[in-house]
């Protein structure tokens, strides 16, 4: 098992995410000679109390512009961005960056799905829900101020 | 005047973060009261454009038909929902104070 131990920051507990084109994605746009885009890197916040992950839309743009596949339409509740609005869920591909940088080290998920949220006014890029963290044993330690991430 | 609402369904009424499926998201506005007359709540549409392909039982099925159709071109696979029509109608009415978040 992998894990990463990371101290909590001033907005809470925050990875380096790395967020790019499904893998299945990648192999067909391979075999039609197209190119593929760069993932982005952003920070990231772990949120139990996020049902699924979600990302800043302008941080979106440079895939979607280059073709990220979208899936569906959703109504999302967040109250913290203002109560429900419309949503554009999108398949990608995900990895987690370990802190060690060996890339063999990173929990990967070749093919996710992440909503599209404006998030800039709460200070990260995106938020690692549920969704993901099923997967994973997280511990937050409050008096220690770390946290880990065991996958 | 009957009262009922009218609804503009353009895809310019849809803010910017919606324009990657905007004309996928007028088509299931202006389809859904009748797929939800006909009792296809809970099955998935498969939507290019301004056409509604078909209709599937789950998501994997109605994306591998997408992909089989339009290979690695747009288009949107949307479970059929009531609270949808509820939630997009903000948008489309031609009333001023409609959603713009």
């Amino acid at each position: 098992m992998n894990s990463i131990v990371l101290p909590i920051g001033d907005d809470g507990p925050l990875v380096k995410l790395q967020i790019g084109f499904p893998t299945a994605r990648v192999t067909a746009m391979r075999k039609q000679g197209q190119p593929v885009p760069q993932s982005i890197e952003i920070p990231a916040l772990f949120d139990s109390g996020a049902e699924a992950t979600c990302a800043e839309p302008s941080l979106l743009i440079r895939l979607i512009g280059a073709g990220l596949p979208q899936r569906r339409l959703l109504l999302t509740n967040s109250p913290a961005l203002g109560g429900m609005m419309a949503a554009i869920e999108y398949s990608v591909g995900l990895r987690i960056v370990h802190p060690s940088g060996d890339p063999k080290r990173d929990l990967v998920l070749p093919r996710w799905e992440v909503i599209e949220q404006p998030l800039g006014v709460l200070g990260y890029q995106a938020i690692i829900g549920r969704d993901v963290l099923e997967r994973c044993i997280f511990i937050l330690d409050g008096p220690g101020k770390m946290f880990t991430l065991g996958y | 005047m009957n009262g009922e609402p009218q609804y503009d369904i353009d895809p310019s009424r849809l803010p910017e973060r919606l324009q990657p499926l905007a004309e996928e998201i007028c088509t299931y506005f202006r389809e859904l009261p009748r797929l939800l007359d006909e009792g296809q709540e809970g099955r998935v549409a498969l939507i290019r454009g301004n056409d509604l392909i078909g209709l599937w039982d789950d998501m994997d099925t109605a994306t591998e038909a997408g992909h089989d159709q339009f290979g690695l071109e747009r288009f949107m696979t949307q479970p059929i929902a009531r609270r949808d029509y509820e939630g997009l109608k903000p948008y489309f009415l031609s009333d001023p104070t409609r959603a713009t978040a």
